[in-house]
Order: C-alpha cells, then structure tokens, then sequence
C-alpha cells in the first residue's frame, strides 16, 4: 500500500549523500605512479603465449618479446648479439659455436646458460626426427619453427660449457643466424613432456600461461585471451631497455575503433590501419603514419598442371608457358594497386619482394600492361579465336577459367573484377567466385595428396627476413605440399638448393637475380602487388621511433624487440612543445599523461580522460537530480489529489 | 451504509450538507435545492471539421429517490446526455452552453479535475454490455474494492470486506470474488458492475442500456434487482434504453428523446397512456403487442436527421405524419399539461392539450 | 490450471533447445571445407596422412550419423563442448566463460532501460495523444528505430569519447590498470559502460516506445477505462491500473520476438566499443574459422532466446489471466 512520504524522500537523499562522499576523494586510479606505459593496437587476435603455436604476425611478436633468439635481427636485419654474445664458424661453415654471456639471467633469476640453448633446439631436432620416423608426422604446434633449423640444416647441438654451445650443420648457408627459434627457458619447459609442449588440446596442455620467464626485455604478466597482454620490464634484461616500464598489447575488433582510440591518446600505436584512415590521420597533430613495405605479396597462382593426369585443371593452356606469359600482358597492376588499396603498395614483379634490398632484382624481360600485346602474343601461340570471339586452347575446347580466391582474402574481390574484365577483352572468358578457406587448401593441395582442382587463384605469401622461405614452394618436392602452382623446373631446382648453401652474399645474389627472372618468365605465378602495411604512432608520449629495416620498414611489428627498447620518454627531451605537465601534478602515469599532452599539443580544451573517477561525477549528479526530481514530482501529485477529495 | 470521512481536519457536522437519506454531500450543495436540474444543456462533437449538434437544449429535474427513464433511438442523444452529467466525454466533445445544478452545484463550471470528486460518489455508471466494462486483468473483488480504496480511502481490509458485502448485496457468492471477468456469465457481469457503482453510496445511478446485451430471463433479474436496490437504498436512478418495456416497468418517470432534444417527458403512466407527441406516439407503437393480432410492425419510415446539419424548426417534422409548415421553421416551445411536458406545434401554448393520435397502420392478411 | 500452462510452457521451451542443438550440429558439418584441413591450417606440408591423424583425434573419421552426431549430442549434454581450435589448449566453455558476463551485463541493462524507458514514453505519448510532447516523441522514437547500431555507436563515440573525453573510447575496463579499491574498478567500469549502453539502450527504446504507444492508443478506447474514468480515478492510476497491464500484452510479446534480432545487434555494438563479450568473440572465431567455439557461441545465443521467449510467456501468463485457462 501507500507508504509515509517523508520516509522515502529521506532515504533518497542519504543514498544520494553516500554516493557523492565516495566519489570526491577517489582520487587516481592510474597505475604506480611515474611508469611509462606503451600501448599498442592491433585488429589480430592475441590467442597464444606458447611460441610453437604462433600463426599470426600478433603472436611471432609477443614471443619476441618474452624471449630472445639466439641471434637477433639488427636495425637493417642483419644478425646482432641475442641470446648468444657472439659466434664463429668452421672454415667448411659446418660448424657454429655460439658464446652466451656469463651473467645473463632468466627474469626470474635463474641462471641462462648454454644448456638451455642446447635444451631447445634438443626439442625440435627430436620433434623433426619423430615426425620423419612417423606415417603420421609430427610437429610441435603449428609446425612453424622447425623448419627455421632444418632448412639451416642442422643436425646436432651440444652445450660444451654454461657458456658454450655449438651446432653442426649439414650443409654451409648463414640461415641458421636468422633462426626465429626463441630460446627457452629449461628449468620451466623441462617438466613437461614434448607432447604436453606440441598438442595444445591435451587436458595437461603447457600453454605457458603468465607470468611468463623469459631473456627478453619485457615478459608477459597478465593475459586476457582475445583482449590484451599486459608486459613488465625484465628487471633481469642483459640489454638496454629504453624508457617503457609496461606494454599493453591491446586487440580491437574494429580498426575505426582502434583509430579513435589513437586518436584520444588511450593507444599509442596503431597496426593495421586501413587505406582510408591512413589518409586521415596525415593530418591529425601528434600522430606520425608509416607506409611499411611488406615482406610479402599478393599473386595469382596458375594450376601449371593443366588438365593432366592427376591435375583438375580445365584447360592444357594452363600448362603452356607462353599463355601464362600473354595474359600477363593484360594485367594493369598498378591499377590494382589503386583501385584494391587505395595507392599503398608496389605493383608486383618477382617472387622477391623489394623489401629484400639486398636481394630483390627486376625482371630482365617485364612486361607491359599492353591488351594488344597480349592479343598477338595469344595468337603467336596458337590460341585463336572462334566465331563468338572466345579463344580456344590447343584441343579446339573454348578456354573458360575459373577464378577464385579465400573468403578470408576479401579484397581479392575488387582484383577479380578487373582481371574477368581485362582477359575478356582477350577473348578469355573468366568465371570468378570465391571459395572459403578450407575448401580452397583442400582444392589447391597438388597429386599425390590433393587433388589440384581449380584454374587461377588469387592468395598471399608472407616472407621471414631471409628471403629462403620464399623461394621454397616452387620446388617440384613441394608438390602435394606447400606448392600450390605445381611447378616443375629441375633447373630452379638445383638453383635453389645452390643458394641455400652458399655463404658469400654476392654470389648467392646472382644465383636469386636468376631464379627470380627464371619464375617471372615462366609465370607460374604473377605476382600482382605487394601490399603495403599501414601504421601510424603517436609522437607526443614516446620518442626514438626507428623503422626496421631502416628503409620500408616499421618500428613495431618488425622483427625482434629492438623498436621497443630505443623508445624515449617524449615529455623529457627539450622538445619545442610547451609541454608544461611533463614532471608535474597528474604525473606521466598512464592514460593520465597521454591526455595531458595531448591538452597541451592540440587544441581541445578536455578534461582529464574518464579513466580516473572525476569524470563519472556528472554522470551520478545527473541520475541524482533526476530521482530527487521525481521523487518532488510525486509529492506534489499526492497533495492535489488530497485537495480533490476533500470539496 | 456510511462512507468513509474524508482525511482533512474536522469539520463540525452542523455546517455539513447531508440529503434526505442522510448522506454527506460535498461541502457546496444546498440540500433544499433538487437532486438534479439540468437546463437547457447542448453538447457539440466536433467531426472532421463540422459540428454534430448531438444535445441541443435537453432540460429536465430528477428528484430524490425517483428513477427516471430516457427513451429514443439510437444516436437520439440519450447517452451523450447522461455522460455529460460527469463530464465523460470524449475529446472532441464538448458542454457549449447549459447547466447541471447536482443540489444547487453547477457541474458544467467545474474544472475537469474537480468533476472527479463528483464521479460515482456522487454520480455513478452501469454501462452496456459490461464485456469490456470489467478489466479482464483484474479480479472482481479489486475492481470493486478500487473505488473503494482510492476514492473513500478505505484500508485495504476495510476495503475487501466491503466489497464482499456488496457483492452479496447484487446475489453474487461472496467466494466468486476472486474469479476474473471472462470466468463469469453476462449476468453476473452486469451484476458486478452494478455492485461496483454501488459502492461509494452515490446519489444517482445511470444506466446506460443496462440489460440490452443479455437475455430476456438475465434481464428480468437484473431490472428485478435494480427495483430492488431502489427501494432498499433510497436510490435515484437514471436509465437509459430503447426499450420502452423496460422503462414500463422500472421507471417513475420517462423522458422521450428524438435528435439531440426533448420531445415529451411526464409520469410514465401518463405518457404510455395517453401519448401525445406523434413521435412518442410511433415508438409505442412500433413495440410488438403479444396478445393483439398478428399484423406487420408499423415502423416508422425515414431516419433520424442528420445532426451535423439539423432541419430548421421541429427535427422530427420530416418523418411527422402531422407536419404543418410551422414544424419546418420554428422550433416547437414546450408546453406542460396535466404534469407532461411536450414540445410539438400540435400543442401549442393556451391548447387544451388533448392528445392528437396518429391512426394505427392497416391490418395486412397473412398466414397465420 | 496454472501448473497446466507452466508446464506446457517448458515443454515446449525444451523441445525447441533439442532442435537448435539438433541443427547446431547439422550446420556446421554441412559447411565447405573440412575441419581436419583448418586445424591443420597453416602447417606447411601436410599429408594424407597427418589429415588422417586429425580426423581420429578428433573423431571425424566415424560417420556423420550416428557416430559423430550421438558423440556431439553426449558431450553437450555433459557440458563438454570441445577444444577451440584457435586458443589452442582451452576448451569452449572456458572461452565462453570468459566472454559471456560482459555481454549479460551490457544487454540485460540495455534491455531493462529500453524497457523502462521505452514504455515509459510510449505510455506517455499514446495517453496524451497528439500533444506536443507526443510528436517530439515519436519523432525521435522513429529516428532512433531506424538507425542501424554501428552508425549510433560510432556518433556517440566519435562524439563523446573522441571529441569531449567525457568517455573512453573502448574496452570494460582500461586495460592492465591496477585499482587501488573497488569503488575506482568499479567507477571506470561504469564509464566504459556508459557509451556501449546508451548505445544498446536508445537503439531498442524507439521500437519500444512506437508499440507502447499504438498498444495504449487502442486501450483507450476500451470500455473498461471509459469505466475507470468514470470512477473518477486519477489520470495516473488510469493509466498505470487499467491502460497499462492491458497494453502491456502485445508489447511484451514483442520484446520476446525482438530478443532474437538483439543478438545480432550484440556483435555490432561490440565491435564497434570493442567490449570483450560474445559478439566480438563470435567476430573473432569466424574470420579465425574457430568452429568449436562457433558452435558454442551458436548453441549459447540460440538457448539464451528460447529461455527469454519462455520468460516472456511465463510473464504474458502472469499478465493475462485469459492466457492461463
């Protein structure tokens, strides 16, 4: 029934008063006060501290990190001082002993020692040998890393002293300098088996779950799988360390969110960022952008196998050379470049990218976007065309080829549509849809083990800093494999395992010039562009940002740790700003200082960001006055109807 | 039955107006003054841009302890009269000119939050067909005990006692309280309902065509039952049909509505007797006589007049088998003879008042 | 009688879990690409026979029906809804687990203040009919209905975080901040909060409000409030009495329907503030091809409506005595 007024007002306001007396004195909610916190954004998925079951360029980097490699990429990706001081080798090159320095410790205070060197390339030597006993095979994790020591040929690894390791390989190459193996820790990894390591689905799965122990210069300490990872300092890092106390890898599930968040200063760095933003943030104050070039491109993949035996090719054209080369004519990459990135990225040429300065050539022969060209070289060929204006192949059937791409790989789209329209101009019909992932692997996996079932594909290859992995699947052995062209060249063949064991870098320089114009001549592929990687960093917290490599590369999401450690404190350099709260009464804590500068840099007058609790006062003092309000409201309603009654 | 006294500071009973059943009335009401005087009364609906002159200057008094019937077809203005009493109007209505006196107390000046303290403490409804009229979401006995609570401000036990009583009181089983709306007969519905009008004592209670929607034995009960209630409580009623049968039995008075205005009004034995208004005199005889002769129904040709654009003069002067050329352009005066007020041209000012009779309709063969 | 209507209820509300576990699993083995190929995925030189491996070890070998489908229904009934293939090591529940609370928290809140909210103005505007408060009302109710949830979302947050500060920009909580107290946790939740809720809230309460509206329109012209104003009852206690328990029907018989479509509006307003419930997470395990935690996210979302439809009824029943006999 009816309750008393007074009452209730009364208790209104105690709750009111209660809440108001919390919120004043709350005071900074900022982390210990005077650390510099680098947040970083990504829109990958931060889904593994285990490093065997790293995929994406997200995971590789968390692992850097926590860890060192035996050998660390320098500021151009040549080999420097990682976990090992230094290292000689044999005269044959057969042989590699590494120097680890006396002092190094865990970040947990456990002595790093040549042992554990030993104890980790142990793991996957013995992980390489089981799966090549096994019909099934067997590999640790995903099964990325391995191949890092047995493409470098290495066959055996022993700890000669705590400050000694050597390592015997089969064959001369410099690939085992760039082995992104991290060294782990045997005192924690020890305790479970290779199979507790490798098979991430095992009830006593080892997912190395924070706070992790590691040589790196900063080790995970708090993980929300799918949010962010937080990184302490390694108070037991042999290096320098920079002037960043906490990393905050932050995962953003959309990049306009992750832009705005650059924006208001709540992250410091931006990976991923799209064409259209990039352009944006040119112009914002405090925000450099970096145009990456990727180690990587984007290609279409010819089935080389036609419609032979074994191949689910639609045509014998696939397999001839020369109409491979034709239609190279008529692609206009850099139209591509445009059209699918908005301008970022470099029309394609070889199979190596111009990220490898040292590395990448042009093409003796490139071609032209040229449709006419491209005509006469169809007709030179043999393919002429029928009544309705349609080529035909050598068998008298009219070409139609089905073109697809993964459904992961949406941009592929856009590049469809000129390609359908460009080889219909040649009298090549083009049937385009896209297939999902899975299927596709299943589609493209070459005989014995696949059945080689589509015409010309459009995906991507990502590359390591040495340009081997690269060059890889166009070996005829990665048929049935990783090749998904089918390629067939005894001659690439032997080229390719000629580099791979050659040392002296001019030469192996001219073994890679041949095999890149033999490919691009023989056109398994044409590469279409290789993409561009957009970042963009705030300028006003942390200074001392360096690309690596040095030229087209990025500071963070390199290779290795080093862009972390070279960062400065901003506020504290004699910088032109007038940034008057660099020592002072909010302090450089957390988003405390980020907001502070930016007050101070651009022109927007805005309070202190709403992490700290004054913020949320106007919040409780509107719902306040809102309830009183009511609560009035009803008062007077009771009164009038009082007065009614009583006539 | 007493009501409840309202919360306010006391007030000494001499200066409080009480009625001849003893019964408090609000603070203004003169008790010599009658019940019920309405006078010249004209509510207008506004409809699409044209005005519906749907009451156009209905007068009558309604004493203590009379019930009081109002006759006429439908769309006449009988229940648009009887809402105007409370002010349940919708909202493109409106009271233009007139007055109510309830005891002296003009209820067309008060504002539309003081008519509430008039609404069924004063003035209650038993509407039509009371399907709807229940909430279906509530029980009987809190509908009943609302009023009772919000209006008198009656405990919530005090309140649930009452209402049981008052359901006793109209022969609804105190326990079929608890039932809701749609688990009950037509009957019992109506039977509710009245109860529910009963329970802040009011003076008047209206009843809009209370026993239309149900059957000829239901319908006996309830009129049986709202005889009953009259006589017990001293109530006044007013009710509202087209049924003359019903007024016949019920009513001590009746009043004949046709277009928006009166047409006759006097002692219901005075009027069923001798009719004199040709309309009144059509309506009895439109009602179907069981023991005279089969013969066709002498039904009354046309239909009533358009309101948003009355004839000028007498309204019923289309259909009239009496119209003279008067009729069409002035409006008849009222005239009372022998108690019985009419307003037709055949009986003007200074008449002797003989009733002029329309002659019966020719009886037709047919088979038997 | 009342027993009856329950149990008929729940019955039903079981029968259609059954089909949703049913067509949970017949969707997901019906899609292209095999699963043994995306757990594998990425690993370079994958044989016959690894694939073989991958189909014992995760029992897609056997047949589809019985085998595999009998296996799928014993495991989810025991709450065991297998391992994520992406966050290798964790099982699909733990992943849910996770993620489940903050999207309970954003949604139940965002539906409670629509509710509120939106019948609150519909009642009001469709009582007062035609009165200025009623055109500015169902104006913005109509411009709120219509605009898509990412759109809302990022003007509130281009707005209020990006150009006022009043709030951040993303997240529940600012990530790996230490709090001195509860209170501070507890406060910075809230204003993380308050963006992603208004967003939820004022994007379900123009629905709301237009249905309460017409809902309450057509109550007026019931005879049982013609009776209630003649009872000389307060405008007030009409409305709220009589008008509103009635009007309440239809509308509550929306909310039930429209709960569906809210999940949809889930994953968007996630996105958008980055908020780490069940709509990024569904994001986040279909472009990762995650189909165990799909699958998961898929059975979860479906049984979440069935229960808020059989909430729903249970409240219609207790509404609407004319529902129960």
């Amino acid at each position: 029934m009816r309750q008393p007024l007074r009452p209730r007002l009364a208790r209104a306001l105690v709750a009111g008063g209660l809440i108001l007396s919390t919120i004043v004195p709350g005071g900074s909610v900022t982390a210990a006060e005077g650390d510099l916190i680098l947040k970083t954004g990504t829109d990958q998925d931060l889904q593994v501290l285990n490093p065997w079951n790293s995929v994406v360029v997200a995971d590789f980097e968390v692992y850097t990190l926590n860890y060192d490699l035996l050998v660390n990429f320098g500021p151009d990706l040549e080999p420097v001082p990682g976990f090992a001081e230094s290292w000689t080798t044999s005269t044959d090159g057969k042989f590699w002993t590494f120097k680890i320095r006396p002092d190094m410790k865990w970040s947990d205070g456990q002595p790093a020692t040549a042992e554990d060197v030993r104890w980790t390339y142990q793991l996957v030597l013995d992980a390489v040998a089981k799966s090549d006993a096994s019909a099934d095979g067997y590999y640790l994790g995903q099964g990325y890393l391995e191949p890092y020591l047995t493409n470098a040929g290495v066959t055996k690894v022993e700890a000669i002293n705590p400050t000694t390791v050597t390592v015997t390989t089969e064959f001369a190459n410099t690939l085992l300098l760039q082995a992104y193996v991290p060294i782990l820790p045997k005192h924690i990894w020890s305790k479970y088996t290779m199979d507790e390591i490798a098979n991430a689905t095992g009830a006593t799965a080892f997912l190395n779950e924070p706070s992790v122990v590691g040589t790196g210069p900063f080790q995970a300490v708090e993980w929300k799988p799918g949010e962010f990872i937080r990184f302490a300092k390694n108070p037991n890092y042999w290096g320098t360390q920079g002037a960043v106390d906490e990393i905050i890898m932050q995962k953003f599930a959309s990049t306009d969110t992750m832009v705005q968040a650059l924006k208001t200063g709540e992250i410091d760095y931006a990976r991923g960022v799209l064409a259209d933003q990039f352009n944006a943030l040119k112009s914002e104050p405090n925000v450099a952008t970096v145009e990456g070039v990727a180690n990587g491109y984007s290609e279409l993949s010819f089935n080389t196998g036609g419609n032979k035996k074994g191949y689910g090719g639609s045509t014998s054209a696939l397999a001839d050379v020369a109409f491979r080369d034709a239609l190279g004519y008529a692609i206009d990459k850099q139209k591509l470049v445009d059209s699918t990135l908005g301008g970022y990225g470099t029309a394609g040429s070889t199979i190596i990218p111009p990220f490898h300065t040292r590395w990448h050539v042009e093409p003796a022969k490139a071609r032209t976007f040229d449709i006419e060209e491209a005509k006469r070289r169809l007709d030179a060929a043999g393919y002429k065309l029928d009544a309705s204006n349609k080529r035909l192949d050598k068998d008298g059937k009219v070409i139609n080829l089905r073109l697809t791409w993964p459904d992961s790989e949406s941009e592929n789209a856009t590049n469809a549509q000129f390609l359908v329209e460009w080889f219909g101009q040649l009298g090549v019909t083009v049937t385009a849809a896209v297939t999902e992932e899975g299927k596709l692997i299943d589609d493209v996996t070459g005989p014995p083990n696949g059945p080689a079932n589509y015409d010309i594909y459009m995906w991507g290859w990502v590359g390591d800093p040495d340009p081997n992995s690269l060059l890889n699947f166009f070996r005829s052995e990665e048929i049935g494999g990783a090749s998904d062209s089918y390629y067939n060249s005894p001659k690439y063949d032997e080229l390719f395992l000629k580099q791979r064991a050659e040392s002296d870098e001019a030469t192996r320089k001219g073994i890679l010039a041949e095999m890149q114009n033999l490919v691009y001549d023989e056109a398994p592929y044409h590469i279409l562009y290789y993409d561009a990687e957009l970042h963009a960093y705030r300028t006003d917290k942390f200074g001392g940002w360096t690309n690596q490599p040095s030229v087209g590369g990025t500071p963070l999401f390199g290779y290795g740790s080093r862009g972390y450690t070279l960062l400065t404190d901003a506020s504290a350099q004699p910088s032109p700003a007038p940034s008057a709260d660099a020592s002072a009464a909010t302090g450089s804590a957390g988003t405390g200082a980020s907001a502070g500068a930016s007050q101070a840099a651009s022109a927007t007058p805005s309070p202190t960001p709403a992490s700290s609790s004054n913020s949320s006062l106007p919040l409780i003092l509107g719902v306040l006055a809102l309830v009183i309000i009511v609560v009035v409201g009803l008062v007077i309603m009771r009164g009038r109807n009082r007065r009614v009654e009583e006539e | 039955m007493t009501t409840a006294r309202s919360m306010s500071a006391a007030r000494s009973a001499a200066t409080v107006p009480v009625d001849s059943r003893g019964r408090t009335l609000p603070r203004q009401a003169d008790p010599g003054q009658p019940l019920l005087v309405v006078e010249n009364l004209r509510t207008y609906f506004s409809l699409d841009g044209d005005t519906v002159r749907a009451v156009d200057g209905v007068s009558f008094t309604l004493n203590q302890g009379e019930a009081l019937g109002i006759a006429g077809e439908s769309g006449c203005g009988k229940t648009t009269t009887a809402l105007s009493l409370v002010r349940l109007l919708p909202s493109n209505a409106k009271i233009v000119e007139g007055a109510i006196r309830y005891f002296g107390i003009d209820l067309v000046q008060k504002s539309d939050t003081a008519i509430r303290r008039y609404r069924w403490r004063e003035i209650s409804i038993v509407f039509q067909g009371a399907m709807n009229a229940l909430n279906p979401v509530h029980r009987l006995r809190d509908q009943i005990a609302e009023p009772l609570r919000e209006r008198l401000n009656l405990k919530a036990g005090a309140a649930r006692t009452k209402a049981g009583e008052l359901l006793e009181l109209v022969g609804i089983p105190k326990k079929r309280g608890g039932a809701y709306p749609h688990e009950l007969s037509g009957g019992m519905r109506q039977r509710a309902m009245i109860a529910m009008a009963l329970a802040c004592d009011p003076a008047i209670v209206i009843g809009d065509e209370p026993t239309t929607a149900l059957d000829v034995m239901v319908q006996a009960q309830i009129l049986e039952l709202l005889e009953r209630l009259r006589r017990d409580l001293g109530l006044s009623l007013v009710l509202i049909t087209h049924d003359l049968s019903v007024i016949a039995e019920t009513c001590d008075r009746i009043l004949v509505m046709y277009a928006g205005r009166v047409a006759e009004e006097g002692l219901v034995g005075e009027v069923f007797r001798a009719p004199r208004h040709p309309y009144t005199q059509k309506l009895l005889a439109a009602f179907p006589n069981i023991q005279a002769d089969r013969r066709t129904l002498d039904v009354i040709s046309g239909s009533p007049p358009d309101l948003r654009h009355p004839p000028p003069g007498c309204r019923f002067a289309p259909r009239c088998p009496f119209a003279m050329e008067v009729c069409t352009e002035v409006v008849p005066p009222e005239v009372t003879f022998d108690g019985v007020r009419v307003a037709c041209h055949l009986y003007p000012p200074g008449s002797d008042g003989v009733p002029v009779t329309v002659p019966p309709a020719p009886i037709e063969a047919g088979p038997r | 009688m009342r027993g009856g209507y329950l149990t008929r209820r729940l019955a039903s509300a079981f029968i259609t879990i059954a089909l949703i576990t049913i067509v949970n699993f017949v969707l997901f083995r019906a899609m292209p690409g095999s699963p043994e190929r995306v757990i594998l995925r990425g690993t370079p030189n994958v044989t016959q026979a690894q694939l073989q491996a991958a189909r014992v070890r995760w029992g897609l070998d056997k047949p589809v029906f019985p085998d595999q489908f009998v296996a799928y229904l014993g495991s989810t009934v025991r709450g065991d809804l297998g391992y994520s293939f992406i966050a290798r090591g964790r099982t699909v529940t733990d992943v849910l687990a996770q993620r489940i609370w903050p999207t309970v928290i954003l949604f139940g809140l965002g539906e409670l203040v629509a509710i509120l909210l939106g019948l609150a103005l519909g009642a009001y505007t469709g009582w007062r009919r035609g009165g200025p408060i009623d055109h500015v009302g169902n104006s913005v109710s109509l411009i709120l209905y219509s605009t898509p949830y990412f759109l809302l979302g990022m003007a509130f947050l281009l707005i209020f975080a990006t150009t006022l500060r009043w709030f951040p920009t993303f997240g529940m909580l600012t990530a790996g901040m230490q709090y001195p107290d509860p209170w501070a946790r507890f406060l910075d939740f809230i204003a993380h909060l308050a963006l992603p809720l208004a967003t939820v809230s004022l994007g379900l309460v123009g629905q709301y409000a237009i249905v309460m509206r017409s809902s309450i329109v057509e109550t007026l012209s019931e005879d049982y409030v013609t009776t209630a104003r003649a009872m000389g009852l307060r405008e007030g206690r009409i409305l709220g009495r009589h008008a509103l328990p009635n009007a309440l029907l239809p509308t509550v018989s929306l909310i039930a329907i429209n709960l569906g479509y809210v999940v949809a509006g889930a994953i968007t307003v996630e996105v958008v503030f980055n908020w780490p419930g069940l709509g990024t997470l569904a994001v986040e395990a279909l472009t990762a091809r995650d189909y165990p935690v799909l699958q998961g996210v898929f059975l979860l979302l479906g049984v979440s409506v069935v229960l808020a439809n059989l909430a729903a009824d249970l409240i219609y029943g207790a509404l609407d005595p004319r529902v129960r006999t």
